[in-house]
C-alpha cells in the first residue's frame, strides 16, 4: 500500500506533507510531554491526615491582620467612592493607596514655590476613614511639578522640594489642625525596584535611600501632627539587600514593607522567617511592624482572580501566617480597573462598568473571621490541604483549605478530633461555597474521625460543639 | 595671699570630690552593664513521666540587666522517645515573631519577642511553652536541650549585633512504661557486634555479652529505680571551670582556661564579649584546657562551658566571669568602643583618680597648716 502511494507521489510532495505533519504534531507532542511532567510533579505531594488535639490550646488568634486592602491608580479619581457601601463587610483595618502625587493633582507650581490642592485626594482618604480603616499612603510618585523632566518616576530637580511635599502631605493628613488622623502608615514609594516605577536601587545615582532620606527629613519637620508610621521599601519582593541597606541607614524606619505575588503559600511563611533572622542583629527592627503591602497569587492579570481559587489562596496564606505573621497582609486590590469585563482584574469587586459584583475573594475574609479564638494544636497537614484550629465559646473550629497552585488536585481528608470527652456533639460542616450541614455525633471513646471531601480550592470550617 | 592660696586649695578639694564620685559611679555603672548575662532554662529541669503522657515544658528566661527584644529558640530532643506536639509563646514574650514549628527529626523552634521597643522583655519569666508526648520509655533519661547559637539567639536593645545569651540549661526526662517500669536495656547494632543503646549509670554496670541472641546481662542487680544525676547540677558528670575563678582579674590577655568534665567528653567554650566558640576534649582524667590564640580585650568577659557526656548524652554548663586587666597589646581604643559588650571600668584610671583626690585632700589639709606655721 505504501509502495503504491509513494510510487504515485512525487518526492517533493512527500517532503511537503511530512513537513506539515511535523509542524502539526510537534506542538501536540510538546503539550503532551508538558502535561505528563505536570502530572508526575503533582503526584509527589503528601495527602493530609488531620489530627486535632482538642485539649492543647495555644495563643490567641489575631483576625485583623488580613483585613487590609490596596487600591491601585487605574483611574485618576476616587475609585473607592462607588464601592463605599461594600467596604464595611470587609472590615478593613487599613486601606492602601498609591499614585497620590501623580494622579490627584496635589502638587502644583506657583511662581517659585509649590501650591497644594487636596480635594481629589481628600475624597479618597475620606472614603477610607469612613469605612473604619486607617489610610496607608504610598508616597508615590514624584509630583510632575518637581520631577526631572516632569516624569513621575524620576528624581526631583531639587531634593528639598521632595522633602517639603512629604512634609505637607503628612501635616495635611496627620496634622491635628487639619485632617487629624492618627496612625497613618506612610510608605516611601511603591515597588521602587521595578522599571515601571523608576528602577531605583539602594546604591548609586538613582538611590532609593536618598529618596527615603529626604522623605524622612520631611516627616521629621512635620509640625503639630498625630503619631504616624514611616517605612518602606515596598519592593516587588522581600530582598535581603534592600532590607539591610535600609536598616543600616540609620534613618527613621517605623515599619518594613514588601510585596509578594506568589502562589506557594509556604513562600509567605519562609519570608517571615527570613526577615526576622536577617534583623536579629538589629534588635529594634525585629520589633517594628512588618507589612506585606500588596499580595496575590500572581501580579499578572488572571481570570482566576474571579474564582474560588483566589479565595482559597487567601485562606492558604492566612493559614501560614496566622501565628507569627506580619502585622498586615494587604490584598491587592479592592476594585478592578475599567474595561476588565473579561474578569481578569485583581479586584475583589468588579468595576462599575462590570456591575460592581463581589468576587469569591470578597467573602473569604469574613468567613475566616469565624476562626477567632485561641488556636488549638493541629497536625497532619499535607501538600495541598492545610488548616488551623481554634476554640471559642466552647466550640472547636477547624479551617481546612485545599489550595493546589495548578487548581486541580482533589482529596478526601481524614480529620481526627482527639482528647475528646465522651458525650454527644453537634458537628457542623460549613463550606465556603455555601453548603452547610449539621449532624449529631456520639463519642464513646476520646476521638472522633470524619472524612471530608475536598475538591480543588475547597475551603471548609468544621465546628464541633459538645451538647 | 596666704588666705587666697588656702581658699584655692579648699575650692579644688571641694571640686575634686564630686568629680571622683561621678567618675567612680560611671565605672561602677559600666561594670554592672558589662557582660550581659541572659540565660535560658527549661522547666521542669527534671521530670518523670509515663509513655503516652503529655509533658508541658516552660522555656524560662532571666534577662539579667538586658532589655531583650527577640529570642529565637531551637530545642532539640530524641524523636524516638519524645514527640513535640506544639510550641507557642509564653506570657513573658507577648508576640510570636516566627511561628512555632515541630518536626519529626527532633527539633522544635519558635521566635518570640517583646511587644514593642518601649516594652522590652526584662526580668524573669516564661517566654515559650513546649508540649511533648512521651513515645517510649528511657533506659535512664533523655535530654531536651537548646541548640547552640546561632540557632538559639537572643538580642537586646542597645546591645548591637551580639547574642546576649550566656547560658542555656535543658531538662532531663525520665520516661517509664505505662506500668511504671523502666525498660531492660537492649543492644542494637549488627548481629555480631551488638552495641548497647544505653550506658548505665555509676550504680549499674551492665556488660554486653555477644551471643546469637543479643542481650545485656547486668553484673549487678540494681536496687530501686534508675536515678541519673540531673544534668547541669554539681557532680562528677558536671563541667567545671577551674580557672579563671569567678571575677578573677587575670594579668594575661590570653588567659588559659582549665577545668574538668566527664572523661572523653567534648567541652564547648564560648567566650564573650566578642563571641568566640571553641571545642576542646577532655583527657582520660577529665581535664581540659584552652588558651586563646588571640588576645582578649581589657575588661570583663564571660566564659560559658558546655559539656556533653559521651555516655549518657547529658549536658551541663557552667558560666564564669573574669576580668582581663592588661590590654596593652593587641587592643586599640577602637576595639573597646566597638565591642558589643560595654567595656568594664578601668581600674588603673580609677586608682589614678583616687590618688589625685587623695593628693588634693592631703594638700588641702597639710599645706594650710604649713602656711600657718610659716
Amino acid at each position: 500500500m505504501s509502495n503504491i502511494l509513494t510510487s504515485n507521489t512525487k518526492p517533493t510532495v512527500i517532503k511537503f506533507i511530512s513537513l506539515v505533519a511535523l509542524l502539526i504534531f510537534m506542538p501536540i507532542l510538546l503539550y503532551g510531554t508538558n502535561e505528563i511532567i505536570v502530572l508526575l510533579t503533582r503526584a509527589s505531594g503528601t495527602r493530609a491526615s488531620i489530627v486535632i488535639n482538642t485539649k492543647l490550646q495555644l495563643e490567641q488568634i489575631n483576625t485583623d491582620f488580613y483585613h487590609a486592602f490596596a487600591q491601585g491608580g487605574a483611574e485618576p479619581s476616587n475609585m473607592l467612592a462607588s464601592v463605599s457601601s461594600l467596604l464595611p463587610q470587609l472590615r478593613p483595618k487599613i486601606i492602601r493607596v498609591d499614585h497620590v502625587f501623580d494622579a490627584y493633582g496635589v502638587v502644583n507650581k506657583q511662581g517659585e514655590g509649590l501650591a497644594y490642592s487636596w480635594d481629589k485626594l481628600d475624597s479618597v482618604i475620606d472614603t477610607i476613614t469612613a469605612s473604619g480603616a486607617k489610610p496607608m499612603i504610598a508616597l508615590s510618585y514624584m509630583p510632575p511639578a518637581i520631577a526631572k523632566d516632569g516624569i513621575v518616576i524620576n528624581q526631583p530637580n531639587n531634593w528639598n522640594d521632595w522633602a517639603q511635599v512629604v512634609q505637607r502631605l503628612i501635616e495635611h493628613y496627620s496634622g491635628k489642625s487639619e485632617k487629624n488622623i492618627s496612625g497613618i502608615y506612610y510608605e516611601v514609594w511603591n515597588e521602587p525596584d521595578l522599571a515601571q516605577f523608576g528602577s531605583w536601587r539602594y546604591w548609586g545615582g538613582k538611590n532609593y535611600l536618598t529618596l527615603y532620606q529626604f522623605a524622612a527629613n520631611g516627616a521629621q519637620k512635620a509640625q503639630n501632627v498625630n503619631n504616624f508610621y514611616l517605612g518602606g521599601p515596598a519592593t516587588t519582593g522581600l530582598y535581603k539587600e534592600w532590607v539591610l541597606a535600609l536598616m543600616k541607614s540609620g534613618m527613621r524606619i517605623n515599619f518594613l514593607s514588601w510585596h509578594t505575588y506568589e502562589r506557594n503559600p509556604l513562600k509567605y511563611s519562609s519570608d517571615q522567617q527570613n526577615v526576622i533572622s536577617w534583623l536579629l542583629p538589629y534588635p529594634n527592627y525585629t520589633l517594628i511592624p512588618k507589612i506585606i503591602s500588596e499580595f496575590g497569587f500572581t501580579g499578572d492579570h488572571s481570570t482566576s482572580y474571579g474564582t474560588a481559587y483566589a479565595a482559597a489562596h487567601v485562606a492558604a496564606v492566612v493559614r501560614q501566617l496566622v501565628s507569627g505573621g506580619p502585622s498586615y497582609i494587604v490584598s491587592f486590590q479592592l476594585k478592578d480597573g475599567p474595561n476588565q469585563q473579561s474578569g481578569d482584574g485583581w479586584g475583589v469587586i468588579t468595576h462599575e462598568d462590570n456591575g460592581l459584583k463581589q468576587k469569591p475573594r470578597y467573602y473569604i475574609y469574613s468567613f475566616l473571621d469565624s476562626m477567632a479564638g485561641k488556636r488549638v494544636s493541629l497536625s497532619g497537614e499535607g501538600t495541598w490541604v492545610t488548616g488551623f484550629a481554634s476554640i471559642r465559646d466552647n466550640t472547636l473550629r477547624v479551617m481546612l483549605v485545599n489550595f493546589d497552585p495548578n487548581g486541580s488536585h482533589s482529596e478526601t481528608v481524614p480529620v481526627t478530633f482527639g482528647s475528646l470527652d465522651p458525650g454527644s456533639y453537634k458537628f457542623r460542616q460549613r463550606y465556603f461555597s455555601g453548603q452547610d450541614t449539621t449532624i449529631t455525633e456520639t463519642v464513646s471513646g476520646d476521638i472522633l474521625t470524619k472524612k471530608i471531601n475536598m475538591p480543588a480550592s475547597t475551603i471548609i470550617i468544621l465546628e464541633l460543639t459538645r451538647q | 595671699m596666704k588666705k587666697g592660696i588656702l581658699f584655692l586649695f579648699i575650692g579644688i578639694l571641694l571640686l575634686s570630690i564630686p568629680v571622683v564620685v561621678f567618675v567612680a559611679g560611671k565605672n561602677t555603672e559600666m561594670r554592672k552593664r558589662a557582660a550581659p548575662a541572659t540565660t535560658l532554662s527549661i522547666s521542669p529541669a527534671t521530670v518523670s513521666k509515663k509513655v503516652d503522657d503529655l509533658i508541658t515544658f516552660e522555656v524560662k528566661i532571666d534577662t539579667a540587666d538586658n532589655q531583650v527584644a527577640t529570642v529565637q529558640l531551637a530545642i532539640t530532643y530524641d524523636p524516638l522517645i519524645l514527640r513535640a506536639e506544639d510550641i507557642t509563646n509564653g506570657s513573658f514574650a507577648p508576640t510570636i515573631r516566627v511561628s512555632g514549628k515541630t518536626d519529626t527529626t527532633g527539633k522544635a523552634s519558635i521566635t518570640v519577642g517583646a511587644k514593642n521597643t518601649s516594652e522590652p522583655i526584662k526580668g524573669s519569666g516564661t517566654i515559650a511553652v513546649l508540649t511533648m508526648k512521651a513515645l517510649s520509655a528511657t533506659t535512664g533519661s533523655t535530654t531536651i536541650r537548646f541548640a547552640p547559637a546561632p540557632e538559639t539567639f537572643a538580642n537586646a536593645l542597645g546591645e548591637g549585633e551580639q547574642n546576649v545569651l550566656v547560658g542555656a540549661t535543658g531538662s532531663n526526662v525520665t520516661i517509664t512504661n505505662a506500668n511504671g517500669t523502666s525498660p531492660t536495656p537492649s543492644p542494637t547494632g549488627s548481629f555480631f557486634s551488638p552495641t548497647p543503646t544505653a550506658t548505665p549509670s555509676d550504680t549499674l554496670t551492665p556488660t554486653t555479652t555477644p551471643s546469637e541472641t543479643p542481650s545485656i546481662t547486668p553484673s549487678a542487680t540494681p536496687s530501686g529505680s534508675l536515678t541519673p544525676t540531673p544534668e547541669g547540677e554539681a557532680g562528677s558528670s558536671a563541667v567545671i571551670i577551674e580557672t579563671p575563678v569567678t571575677d578573677e582579674s587575670v594579668s594575661s590577655d590570653m588567659p588559659t582556661f582549665t577545668g574538668t568534665a566527664p572523661p572523653g567528653s567534648s567541652v564547648t567554650l564560648t567566650i564573650y564579649s566578642e563571641p568566640t566558640t571553641v571545642v576542646v576534649t577532655t583527657d582520660a582524667n577529665g581535664n581540659w584546657s584552652y588558651t586563646p590564640s588571640s588576645p582578649l580585650a581589657a575588661g570583663s568577659h564571660t566564659v560559658v562551658a558546655l559539656a556533653t557526656n559521651p555516655q549518657t548524652g547529658a549536658t551541663s554548663t557552667q558560666t564564669t566571669t573574669f576580668i582581663v586587666a592588661s590590654g596593652e597589646e593587641g587592643t586599640s581604643p577602637n576595639q573597646s568602643s566597638t565591642s558589643s559588650i560595654p567595656a568594664s571600668g578601668n581600674p588603673i584610671f580609677t586608682v589614678f583618680l583616687i590618688t589625685i583626690a587623695l593628693l588634693f585632700i592631703t594638700a588641702g589639709t597639710v599645706i594650710p597648716t604649713i602656711i600657718r606655721s610659716i
